[in-house]
């Protein structure tokens, strides 16, 4: 499933970007090259001598130096760089190229001659001697060494970037599934613990009052449905959660009576803003949780809303023993510090304290979100 | 009144009749397993209201409902676990949806709708009965919109909720995915497969390998010399297929115009 979801590992560059940016590359050179043997062939005029060939000739020369070009800077690109293999095997392909490139113009110059004078023999300046063509070579070869470097540079500098651009796409793509696994796996955390204590409390009621178990068995079914649903989004209405919160209290205040007493806010009456799913449940089950325990006495639970034009604050304040001990922070509260850190990364928090000497507070902070609405009306089909 | 109880659990059977039992103007004339069997039963004896199951083994409760000739049908009732057939149930002109597991006062409250439908005889009386029931449709229709998934983007300096239906176009931007809604634009933290993922609700078409249309919104439809696609969406955004996206795009746009 997770490599479905990520995009491919990188390859090495393509055949089509690889003929073009070497295609590209060498009508340059090939221009430079006409152009610098033009201008010092009409300095070598003064001296009435005759170095170098004539532009149609470098013209044909470069242009048979181009599959083999191809065929090097190819290979290249399979080869890589990486020891103890790469280096070598690119040294090896510029010298194969660039020892080519003399033969290359004596071809050229055979080309040249039988196309303009239909036959095949060399022009009147007649075989060069042994010296010369040492000389030539030599410096045909250290030019073209150097200009195949450039090329090689390039293309290696594209194939680079190409595979540096892929797996940063892949590094968003791998943090990406791991974010929506792990968020996955959080919101199903919450449910179970929920479920079968209030499964327990149906179960303990089905003989002493068969009347409250049926209605509860309702209650938990609403409760489950939205549980269902709102685990199936990252976000929710917060007239929902409160709702959803709602339920949770009946639930509860079946199975305690008259200890509980709980304060929510009038759902119908929040502003439509949106808050992650199921992110007060844990606050809720908490307070319900610490409140009731080491003592018999009543429990207080109060929630409250205070939005802010740019910040929603959450808290859910309950009473507690008074000897209760300050606990560590429980699976619950750090599932929620978790996906706030996940969603909102700095601009959300959770703090979770003691208010007072028989109360207990955990407060959530986001930012306020709001439904877009779009600029002109009947955009939505 | 006389009912009926459709229904292929017999336990589930027997907690309505139960239910029935209670009120004093309901008449359990038959029990049915089959809906074929309850289907040849209304025809040989109409009764005034139907429980109708609507997953069941062989032929759905929707498929009878829809077998039913709508101008004598009896009220039908839809008893179901499932909470996503609130629309297709006022389709097919159900009066009532009760939502398994029930109590007895959830059965009080929809009984109370279906009397008020029985005993419509005035004009009043119907046109209350019908308005209550456009509330009701109303209910689904926003609880569908609401329940539509939201992606968390950035826009405009701020953290927003863009509802799928209003997205246009998704684009693939480094480690974003950009959103078009409208004039507008936004980004969030996703991969266009995640986002595409988010948008399962509408009818998504690629067109490019960055780019993932919301078809809905398209406005109009021009092709380039070369055969690829130019689609204009509603905000007024320009966006054209690729080639290697070409044939896909025209098979789909081909199959919408049929």
């Amino acid at each position: 499933m997770t490599t479905e979801i990520l995009p491919p590992l990188p390859k090495p560059i393509a055949p089509r970007a690889l003929l073009m940016i070497s295609g590209i590359f060498w009508v340059y050179v090939t221009l430079s090259d006409v152009l610098y043997a033009d201008s010092m062939q009409a300095l070598a005029t003064l001296y009435h001598a005759d170095l170098f060939s004539p532009w149609q000739i470098r013209v044909v020369q470069h242009v048979l130096l181009l599959p083999p070009l191809l065929a090097c800077y190819w290979a290249s690109s399979r080869a890589g760089w990486g020891m103890p293999r790469g280096l070598p095997l690119q040294l090896l392909l510029a010298v194969m190229f660039a020892v080519l490139c003399y033969p290359a113009m004596m071809l050229a110059i055979h080309l040249c001659t039988w196309y303009y004078l239909r036959r095949w023999a060399l022009p009147d300046m007649g075989w060069p001697s042994a010296s010369e063509l040492q000389a030539t070579w030599k410096a045909s070869f250290i030019s073209f060494f150097l200009t195949y470097g450039f090329g090689a540079a390039l293309v290696s500098g594209f194939n680079w970037y190409q595979r540096h651009r892929d797996s940063e796409l892949r590094g968003a793509a791998l943090e990406r599934v791991w974010t929506t696994a792990r968020l996955t796996a959080l919101r199903m955390q919450l449910s179970p613990h929920t479920l079968f204590n209030l499964l327990h409390t149906i179960r303990g009621q089905i003989n002493p009052e068969p009347e409250i178990a049926r209605s509860m068995v309702v209650q938990l079914a609403d409760l489950l449905r939205r549980l269902l649903s709102a685990s199936q989004r990252d976000f929710s209405l917060l007239s929902e959660e409160l709702g959803f919160a709602r339920m949770y209290f009946e639930l509860q205040q079946q199975r305690f009576g008259e200890r509980l007493t709980v304060n929510l806010p009038d759902a119908g009456a929040q502003p439509a803003l949106w808050v992650p799913s199921l992110i007060l449940q844990p606050l809720v089950e908490n307070a319900v949780l610490h409140g009731l325990a080491g003592h018999d006495g009543p429990v207080e639970i109060r929630l409250e809303v205070c939005p802010s034009p740019d910040r929603l604050t959450m808290r859910v304040v309950n009473t507690t023993a008074s000897a209760a001990g300050c606990a560590g922070e429980g699976i619950g509260l750090s599932n929620v510090r978790e996906r706030l850190a996940v969603q909102f990364g700095a601009r959300a928090s959770l703090s979770a304290h003691r208010a007072g000497p028989a109360s207990w507070m955990a407060e959530i902070s986001l930012p306020v979100l709001l439904e877009h609405a779009p600029a002109a009306a009947g955009g939505t089909p | 009144m006389k009912a009926i109880i459709v229904d292929d659990e017999r336990i589930a059977r027997s907690a309505l009749r139960e239910c029935c039992e209670a009120e004093p103007d309901l008449e359990v004339i038959g029990e049915f397993a089959r809906a074929a069997d309850a289907l040849e039963a209304i025809h040989l004896d109409p009764p005034h209201l139907i429980f109708l199951d609507i997953e069941m083994a062989t032929m759905s409760g929707m498929q009878l409902a829809r077998a039913l000739d709508p101008a004598t049908a009896p009220l039908i009732v839809f008893v179901t676990a499932h909470d996503h057939y609130a629309r297709e149930a006022f389709e097919v002109s159900a009066v009532d949806y009760l939502l398994k597991p029930f109590d007895e006062r959830r059965f009080r409250t929809m009984l109370a709708r279906v009397r008020q439908r029985h005993g419509a005889n005035t004009a009043a009386e119907r046109r209350a009965a019908v308005e209550a029931l456009l509330g009701q449709l109303q209910r689904a229709t926003r609880k569908v919109a609401e329940s539509r998934p939201r992606i968390l983007a950035d826009g405009g300096g701020r953290m927003q909720m863009i509802d799928v239906a209003q997205v246009e176009l998704l684009e693939a931007d480094r480690n974003y995915v950009r959103l078009r809604v409208g004039k507008e634009s936004f980004h969030a933290r996703t991969t266009l497969r995640h986002a595409e993922e988010a948008m399962s609700s509408q009818p998504m078409l690629r067109i490019s390998r960055s780019c993932v249309v919301n078809v809905n919104h398209v406005r109009e439809v021009n092709r380039t010399a070369r055969g690829d696609f130019i689609l204009v969406l509603s905000g007024g955004t320009t966006v054209s297929s690729s080639q290697g996206y070409r044939d896909k795009v025209r098979a789909h746009l081909e199959r919408l115009m049929i």
